[in-house]
């Protein structure tokens, strides 16, 4: 249901969807060197996640590791999703 | 070295903002303070100073300091200076190139920008500094109204076809070579440069009140003279390491790179500042003075960021500008960073950058307001007819001094809209407090504030009414979540069918991320007032009255 792959593919939609840019953007792109995250689309990205997989980040979860990629990004909300929940 | 003294060591009050009474008084105190610490400002200023060959000066003080620091790596005094001179020597060499040609500089924060800006300067040219991200179409308009002689980027900044430039990285000096020897025989390049004073030095493309792009015309003492207000109230220091987390091409990032520059400090470049954790590692790792930011920045370093202050044993000072932070986030903020002290300011290019700052002793009790002028800055609050307005009462916020624009690229209209008999009309309204305190009451127009950027709601109608034709659209601010966003409501020729999707999809290609709306609803039609217009105040209203934010992003 809310498998690592599915997670990666709602995530690329919504950063495709808010983002343009000259690269095509994939699970591997590198958000910060596309400059697809700036504070406002980082905000946008924190509630979308909140919303979508009810995972709510805590300053500890938004690092680079976390949101360099789609592909880290889903990693992290899986992790969450399936019960590694870290103390809020 | 000296330089600003600690920021209580001054009367900052002497700039005295009239509570009542005509005219305001213009700070004269600080000519004599710069006299008090010229080394670093080279000289105090004659009428003819160009800003690069000071900046030049200062460089030759320092050679061996670092100016940047890029991604960990140092770039000293020498290199930067030995960079710009070799971007002087290449427009000199071009024979298309005569003084007051300009120059446009699409770069992301790097050395390079740095070296190139001044190196323009420096060869008598006029610097036009725009993001690499530009959107297509608005680059094509400030491309054909400025006509630049050269466009100077990095390839790794270039998006797609857009610029034809020449790419600066291959005129610097390359990596291993001796750049603290002194560049072709010119020790007193200044005695060279025919520019300074009042002649053009920067044209900095900003929204309008009407959306189209307009250019801020600033001179060399426009510059100058507001680096040098600045240099009067905020304590930066030559030993400063100031966290950079604005664009240079931006006028509040370019106010900091000239202060930090003329104060022979040091300014720390990373690429990956958006997130909060990075921001404070940076901080840490870097020994970090100072930071300036954008609203934003703030809200999200004090919703995800994990503070251990005894770690920033350097910290000085943070501040804001480019907008309003909400009064409790700064309260918040300056706890957070205590003891170092938290300035909200005030600013807009066509005052160079900075206006007024609010001075952190008296943050808390002047809760919300944006404090009093800088030195060397005239303020003053006026009603319809002129005239100064009594405590309380509100009027439209007007400022004076050396740093108000020369006026707007090739447009005498808009110049007269804003500027006359030497006041510049702020487009905000505002009170005064009896004690001569500024408190903003919201835009005379419609221009709205989104991450420091300045944003003209027409801008996105206009877009969308050319891409959608025969639509009607109408865009308008919210805030959610703390931040302040675009809502586009729609209405389609009739029997036309678009969705939300499709203005989305447009949007996101061609708008740069910051004017895209967060909300787009199609409309049948869109509601009218009594006199036939577009009711504003009632779509106003719908975007108060549904804040679910599903609806939000789709």
């Amino acid at each position: 249901m809310n498998s690592i792959t599915h997670i990666e593919a709602r995530l690329l939609a919504f950063l495709r969807d808010r983002r343009y840019c000259d690269l095509e953007i994939t699970a591997e792109t590198d958000l910060f060197d596309a400059g697809v995250l700036d504070s406002l689309m980082l905000l946008d990205l924190i509630l979308h996640i909140q919303e979508v997989f009810g995972v709510t980040a805590v300053a500890a979860d938004v690092t680079k590791k976390n949101f360099c990629s789609a592909a880290a990004l889903a990693r992290w909300v899986s992790a969450r999703v399936n019960g590694f929940h870290k103390a809020a | 070295m000296c330089i600003a003294g600690r920021f209580s060591d001054k009367p900052h009050m002497d700039t005295v903002w009239p509570a009542t009474g005509a005219a305001s008084i213009d700070s004269a105190s600080v000519q004599r303070r710069d006299l008090a610490r010229d080394i670093v400002l080279g000289g105090g200023g004659s009428t003819s100073e160009n800003l690069a060959a000071t900046v030049w000066r200062v460089a030759a003080a320092r050679r061996e300091h670092p100016a940047i620091l890029s991604s960990g790596k140092p770039i000293t005094y020498g290199w930067i200076r030995n960079a710009a001179a070799r971007i002087r020597d290449y427009l000199l060499r071009r024979p298309d190139f005569r003084p007051g040609a300009l120059v446009v500089l699409a770069l992301e924060n790097s050395p390079e920008y740095v070296a190139a800006f001044y190196g323009v300067l420096l060869a008598d040219g006029v610097v036009v500094p725009v993001s690499p991200r530009v959107e297509r179409e608005r680059w094509q308009r400030i491309y054909e109204s400025c006509e630049p002689t050269v466009v100077l980027s990095r390839k790794a900044d270039l998006p797609a076809e857009m610029f034809r430039s020449t790419d600066c990285r291959s005129l610097l000096p390359r990596d291993g070579e001796d750049v603290h020897e002194e560049p072709d025989g010119d020790d007193a390049p200044g005695a060279g440069v025919a520019r300074g004073g009042r002649d053009l030095a920067v044209v900095m493309f900003t929204s309008g009140s009407t959306g189209a792009p307009k250019g801020v015309m600033l001179s060399h003492r426009n510059l100058l003279s507001n680096t040098r207000s600045i240099l009067g109230y905020l304590p930066i220091t030559a030993d400063d390491r100031a966290l950079m987390v604005l664009p240079f091409y931006h006028a509040f990032g370019n106010s900091v790179l000239q202060t930090h520059l003329l104060a022979g400090a040091t300014l720390v470049l990373n690429s990956s500042l958006a997130i909060p954790a990075t921001v404070v590692q940076a901080l840490r790792e870097h020994r970090i003075t100072s930071l300036s930011g954008v609203p934003e920045v703030f809200t999200l370093l004090l919703r995800y960021a994990t503070w251990d202050r005894g770690e920033m044993p350097d910290l000085r000072y943070m501040a804001v500008a480019g907008g309003a932070l909400r009064p409790d986030l700064a309260e918040q903020m300056a706890r957070t960073i205590a003891p170092a002290e938290f300035y909200v300011m005030y600013g807009q290019s066509e005052a160079t950058a900075r206006l007024s700052f609010l001075p952190p002793d008296v943050r808390q009790a002047r809760c919300g307001s944006i404090g009093k002028a800088i030195p060397g800055v005239g303020l003053r609050v006026v009603d319809q007819q002129g005239a100064s307005v009594r405590p309380g009462q509100v009027g439209m916020l007007q400022a004076r001094g050396d740093n108000i624009m020369l006026g707007y690229w090739r447009d005498p209209e808009g110049t007269a809209s804003v500027l006359s008999d030497g006041w510049l009309s702020c487009g905000d309204l505002a009170t005064v407090d009896e004690d001569g305190f500024i408190y903003l009451r919201g835009r005379a127009s419609h221009l709205v504030k989104l991450q420091g950027h300045r944003v003209h709601p027409a801008e996105i109608e206009d877009f969308v009414a050319a891409r959608f034709p025969g639509s009607q659209a109408v865009v308008l601010p919210y805030v959610a979540d703390e931040f302040t966003r675009l809502a586009l409501f729609l209405a389609p020729s009739p029997g036309v069918q678009w969705s939300a999707r499709d203005v989305r999809q447009a949007c996101v290609r061609e708008l740069p991320h910051y004017k895209i709306p967060h909300r787009i609803e199609i409309l049948d039609c869109l509601p009218l007032n009594g006199a036939l217009k577009v009711d504003r105040g009632e779509l106003s209203r719908r975007l108060g009255s549904s804040p679910d934010r599903r609806e939000n992003g789709s």
